[in-house]
C-alpha cells in the first residue's frame, strides 16, 4: 500500500513538473538580448583580457557549456571574486542541484543530487586534473583542498553520473576546478585581510617569464580561522590554520605541444571536537587537535597533431597526511593518465584513454576506529572509449562511451553511457542521456571497524565488509538550454535515478562478546529525482542577476532481509528545495555591491531547521592596483546549524554571522 | 516487469514534463541570433587602442575637442562601435559616426573599414594615405596594403596586425605594448 501511494504522489509531483517547466518556457521568451559569461562592458578590460576572450570555439573538444550533453555549471573567476568566499566549498554554493553544508569551522558536507555526508562517497573532485577526494573512503577533505582563488580560471561542476570520461565514483557529478595557465598571472599580487571569523589570511603571487616561452607562478598562503561554538553557547574547539605554498610552469615547448609542472605543499592544524569511545564502558566528548599536511607534484605533456586529433599525458604524485588521537592517514598515491582523441571520418570524434594508480596507506588504529589490515597497497586500472558521432552537422550529435574499471576491493566495472544532443539553432540547446555508474566499495568499507557508542558491558560498532559489491546507479537526464534573449541565459536539466546495492549496516548475528556489531551489506534500493534551473540576466550593463533553483525528492527502500532501518536516513539528510539569488551591481567610480541570498529547506532526519543566508560584499578598485572589499556573511541571524554529522562523532557547531575585509594589490 | 514499469513511468515522466514547452519554444524562437562577442570584443579593443596610440596634438581642435571614430561600410561591428558613443579616450569623449563619403574624411581619428568595402580596398586606402587617421580593418590583406591595423581570429580569440611602416608613415606613435602583443607587418608604405 506504502508503494502504491508513494507512486501516486510522484505522478502529481509530475504533473507539477510540467507546469514548472511550462511557466519557465513562457518567462525565457520575449526579454531583449546579450552574452552570459562575459562582463556587460567589455571596454573596462585590458588589452590582455580582451585577448584571452574566446569568441569561436577551437574545435570541437573543449565543449562550450552550451553544446554539452549534460548538467553542467561554469564559475568563473568573476563568480569566485565577487562571492566574498574564502574557501572552495563556500563557493559551491551558487550551483544547483549541489548540497553545501558547513559542518563546523573546518569541514563541509558536499553532494550532488542527495547523500550528503561530512565524506559525501559519490562525488569526484579535481584539482587541475589531479583527484583530491580521499583514496580511503573516496570523500573529501574540504580542509585541505585550496589554492590562491584569484588563480583559479573556473570551477566546472557536471551534476550526474560522468562516469564513463571521470573515472569511478563520479555517480552523482564532477567538481573540476581548473587553475590559469601560468602565462595569465603574471605579475604580483598580494592580498591580506582579517575579521571575526576569518581572524587573518594574507596570500602571495608572483608570475613571470621563464625564457622565451615559459612562464612560471609561485605563491604562498597563510590563514587562521575562529572556532565556532555549539547549540549551547559552548566553543566547538574548530578553529584551523594553515600554510601553503606552490608553483605551476607552463611551458609551449614547440607550436603543438605544451608541458605544464606544477606542485604544492600545505601543513596546517584542523582541530575537532568529537564524541569518542575511548574503551569498552569509557567514552567522552575529546577536544582533538588534527596536524594535517601534504605534498603533491604534477606532470602534463600534451600534444597536438591536427584540429581533429590529439593527445594528453598526465603524471601525479599526491601526498596526504593527517595525524590525530582518532584517526591517522599516511596516503601516497601515483596516478597515470592518457588520453588520445582523434576524428574517423567526418562523422566520428573517438576519444579513449587510460588510467592506472597505486595507493600506498598507513593507517594507525585507535580504539574507536581501526583498520585491518592496518597498512595496505590497493591498484587500480581504467579505461575508457568514447565516440561523439554526428548525425546532423551541427544540429544532432549521439555520444556513445563506456568505461572499463578494475579495482582491488569488486574486480572488473563497466559503466556505459549515451547522450544525444540536440542543438536547433545557436539559442537552443536539448540533450538527454542514459547512464550507469557504480560507486566502487573502497578501502575504508572493505577493513575498517568503527566503536561508535559504549554503555557499561556493551560497545555498539559497525565493521567492514570484504565482499561487498559497488552501489551501482541507472540514470535518465534530460534538460534544455535556451539563449533566451542577448542578456538572458536558462538552463534547466531534470533527471530520474535508479540506486542499487546502496550500503546499509546489518546486525551481525554472532558479535564478540561485549559487542553489538553491525556490518556493513548492499541491502537498499534508492529512486531519485529532481529539477535544476540556473539562469543569468544582465539587467543592465552594470547589473547582473544569477539565480539557481533545486528541487529534490529522494525515495530509499530497504531489501526485505535488510534489518537497518537507519540506513534510510539519507532519505531525509538532503534539502527538498533550494533557492540561490545572486547580483553583481557595478556601481560608479569603481564601486561593487554584490548580494547573495541563499534559501536551504530542513534536513528533517538530521534535525537541520530551514535556514535563509544573506551574504553581501562591497568592493572598491581604487585604482588599477588596488581593490579593497568588505564581507558580511549569515548576515540575517547571530548563528544559524547547517549540518549534523552524527556518524563521525562531529560535535554540532552553527555557523555565525561573520565580516572581514580585504585588501587586494596586484603590480 | 515491474521494475521495467517504473522505468519505462520515470522516462514518460521526464518526457512529459519536458516535451509540450520545448515544441512551443522550438516553433517560437527563429535563429536570428548571431554570435556577436566577437564584435563587441573587437570594439572593445578598438577603445582601448585609443590609449596606446598617440596622435600628434594638432589633430586635435582643442584640449577638449571630440574624438571622432567612422565606420566605413556596415558589418556587424557597427551597434557595439556606434555603442562607444560618449565613452571617454585619454580624457576626450568619444563621437563615432558612419562616414558619409570618402571626401570627407579629415575630421576622423580613427576609420573602421568593414570587409563590405573589401572590393574598393585599395581606393579606400589610398585616399587615406598621409591623412594622419588610423586606419583598422578586418579583412585579410589590409595590413599587407598599408591598413595600419587589422583584425585576425587565431584559436578562437581575437588577434591583431600592425603594420608598422604605415603607422610610422601617418606619423602615429604607437606604443611598444600594444606592439608587442601584435603580429608585426613590415610591407613597404610610401
Amino acid at each position: 500500500m506504502m508503494r502504491i501511494d508513494a507512486t501516486k504522489n510522484k505522478r502529481y509531483r509530475g504533473l507539477n513538473l510540467l507546469v514548472c517547466s511550462l511557466l519557465l518556457a513562457g518567462f525565457s521568451t520575449g526579454v531583449p538580448e546579450s552574452s552570459e559569461s562575459l562582463p556587460a562592458d567589455l571596454t573596462k578590460l585590458s588589452l590582455e583580457q580582451l585577448m584571452d576572450i574566446e569568441v569561436t570555439s577551437v574545435s570541437k573538444k573543449p565543449e562550450k557549456v552550451a553544446e554539452a550533453a549534460a548538467a553542467v555549471f561554469v564559475i568563473n573567476q568573476e563568480d569566485i571574486r565577487r562571492s566574498g568566499a574564502t574557501h572552495i566549498p563556500e563557493v559551491l554554493r551558487m550551483v544547483p542541484g549541489v548540497e553545501v553544508a558547513r559542518v563546523d569551522s573546518n569541514k563541509w558536507a558536499v553532494s550532488m543530487r542527495g547523500f550528503n555526508n561530512l565524506f559525501a562517497r559519490k562525488l569526484l573532485v579535481l584539482i587541475d586534473g589531479r583527484s583530491v577526494y580521499t583514496g580511503l573512503f573516496s570523500g573529501t577533505f574540504w580542509d585541505t583542498q585550496d589554492t590562491v582563488l584569484e588563480d583559479v580560471e573556473r570551477i566546472e561542476v557536471i551534476r550526474g553520473p560522468g562516469a564513463t570520461v571521470w573515472g569511478a565514483n563520479a555517480v552523482n557529478g564532477v567538481i573540476n576546478i581548473i587553475t590559469k595557465d601560468a602565462g595569465k598571472t603574471q605579475g604580483g599580487l598580494v592580498s591580506a585581510g582579517g575579521g571575526n571569523v576569518e581572524q587573518g589570511f594574507t596570500t602571495m603571487r608572483y608570475g613571470d617569464k621563464l625564457g622565451e616561452n615559459a612562464h612560471y607562478r609561485v605563491y604562498g598562503k597563510w590563514f587562521n580561522r575562529d572556532s565556532f561554538e555549539d547549540p549551547n553557547g559552548v566553543d566547538s574547539n574548530d578553529d584551523w590554520t594553515a600554510t601553503r605554498g606552490g608553483f605551476r610552469v607552463d611551458w609551449d615547448v614547440s607550436e603543438n605541444s605544451e608541458l605544464t609542472f606544477q606542485g604544492d605543499v600545505y601543513n596546517g592544524d584542523s582541530n575537532t571536537r568529537r564524541f569518542t569511545v575511548l574503551a569498552p564502558g569509557t567514552s567522552a566528548v575529546v577536544n582533538e587537535s588534527q596536524d594535517v599536511k601534504g605534498a603533491n607534484i604534477m606532470a602534463r605533456w600534451s600534444r597536438k597533431f591536427s584540429d581533429q586529433s590529439d593527445l594528453k599525458v598526465q603524471f601525479y604524485y599526491n601526498e596526504e597526511d593527517r595525524e590525530g588521537p582518532v584517526f591517522s592517514q599516511d596516503i601516497d598515491i601515483l596516478d597515470l593518465d592518457i588520453q588520445h582523441r582523434f576524428a574517423l571520418g567526418d562523422r566520428h570524434d573517438l576519444v579513449w584513454g587510460m588510467n592506472g594508480r597505486v595507493m600506498i596507506d598507513e593507517l594507525d588504529n585507535s580504539f574507536a576506529l581501526s583498520f585491518n589490515p592496518e597498512s595496505d597497497t590497493n591498484y587500480f586500472v581504467n579505461a575508457f572509449v568514447q565516440d561523439q558521432i554526428t548525425l546532423i552537422p551541427n544540429r544532432l550529435k549521439f555520444t556513445l562511451g563506456t568505461k572499463l574499471g578494475h579495482n582491488s576491493f569488486s574486480g572488473f566495472e563497466i559503466q556505459p553511457s549515451g547522450r544525444l544532443l540536440w542543438t536547433p539553432n545557436d539559442r537552443h540547446t536539448v540533450w538527454t542521456a542514459v547512464s550507469r555508474a557504480v560507486r566502487t566499495p573502497s578501502r575504508f568499507e572493505d577493513s575498517f571497524t568503527l566503536n561508535f557508542l559504549t554503555v557499561p558491558f556493551n560497545t555498539f560498532q559497525v565493521t567492514g565488509n570484504t565482499e561487498l559489491k559497488s552501489e551501482n546507479l541507472l540514470a535518465y537526464e534530460l534538460g534544455y538550454r535556451v539563449k533566451a534573449a542577448k542578456n538572458f541565459f536558462l538552463d534547466i536539466a531534470t533527471f530520474y535515478n535508479f540506486y542499487d546495492d546502496l550500503l546499509t549496516n546489518e546486525p551481525v548475528a554472532t558479535p564478540p562478546p561485549g559487542f553489538t556489531t553491525s556490518q556493513v551489506n548492499n541491502l537498499m534500493k534508492g529512486e531519485a529525482w529532481g529539477v535544476e534551473v540556473a539562469s543569468t540576466w544582465d539587467v543592465f550593463d552594470f547589473w547582473r542577476i544569477k539565480a539557481a533553483f533545486t528541487w529534490f525528492e529522494l525515495d530509499l527502500f530497504l531489501d526485505p532481509a535488510s534489518q537497518s532501518p537507519s540506513s534510510t536516513l539519507a532519505n531525509g539528510a538532503s534539502p527538498q528545495f533550494q533557492v540561490n539569488f545572486r547580483s553583481y551591481l557595478d556601481l560608479p567610480n569603481g564601486w561593487e555591491l554584490d548580494t547573495a541570498l541563499n534559501y536551504v529547506d530542513e534536513l528533517p532526519d538530521l534535525g537541520i531547521e530551514d535556514y535563509v543566508r544573506l551574504d553581501l560584499r562591497l568592493g572598491w578598485h581604487v585604482s588599477q592596483q588596488v581593490e579593497l572589499s568588505v564581507t558580511g556573511q549569515n548576515l540575517l541571524e547571530p548563528n544559524h546549524q547547517e549540518f549534523n554529522a552524527i556518524a563521525g562523532g562531529i560535535q554540532p557547531a552553527l555557523v555565525p554571522r561573520s565580516v572581514y575585509g580585504k585588501v587586494t594589490l596586484r603590480f | 516487469m515491474n521494475k521495467l514499469s517504473r522505468h519505462v513511468t520515470a522516462v514518460g515522466l521526464l518526457l512529459l514534463g519536458w516535451c509540450a514547452p520545448l515544441a512551443g519554444q522550438a516553433l517560437a524562437v527563429e535563429s536570428a541570433y548571431a554570435a556577436s562577442v566577437e564584435y563587441e570584443v573587437k570594439a572593445a579593443f578598438i577603445h582601448n587602442f585609443t590609449k596606446f596610440i598617440d596622435w600628434p596634438s594638432e589633430a586635435f581642435e582643442g584640449n577638449h575637442s571630440p574624438f571622432r571614430i567612422g565606420i566605413l561600410g556596415t558589418g556587424p561591428i557597427d551597434k557595439p562601435l556606434l555603442n562607444l558613443n560618449g565613452k571617454k579616450a585619454q580624457k576626450r569623449s568619444l563621437e563615432v559616426s558612419r562616414v558619409p563619403n570618402l571626401y570627407n574624411m579629415s575630421q576622423y581619428h580613427i576609420i573602421f573599414v568593414n570587409p563590405s568595402e573589401n572590393g574598393r580596398m585599395r581606393s579606400i586606402l589610398s585616399a587615406l594615405r598621409g591623412t594622419g587617421i588610423l586606419t583598422i580593418g578586418d579583412a585579410p590583406g589590409f595590413a599587407e596594403q598599408c591598413g595600419i591595423i587589422n583584425f585576425y581570429l587565431s584559436g578562437g580569440k581575437v588577434r591583431f596586425e600592425i603594420n608598422i611602416n604605415a603607422s610610422r608613415r601617418e606619423k602615429l606613435l604607437i606604443s611598444s605594448k600594444l606592439l608587442r602583443l601584435a603580429r608585426i607587418v613590415k610591407s613597404q608604405c610610401d
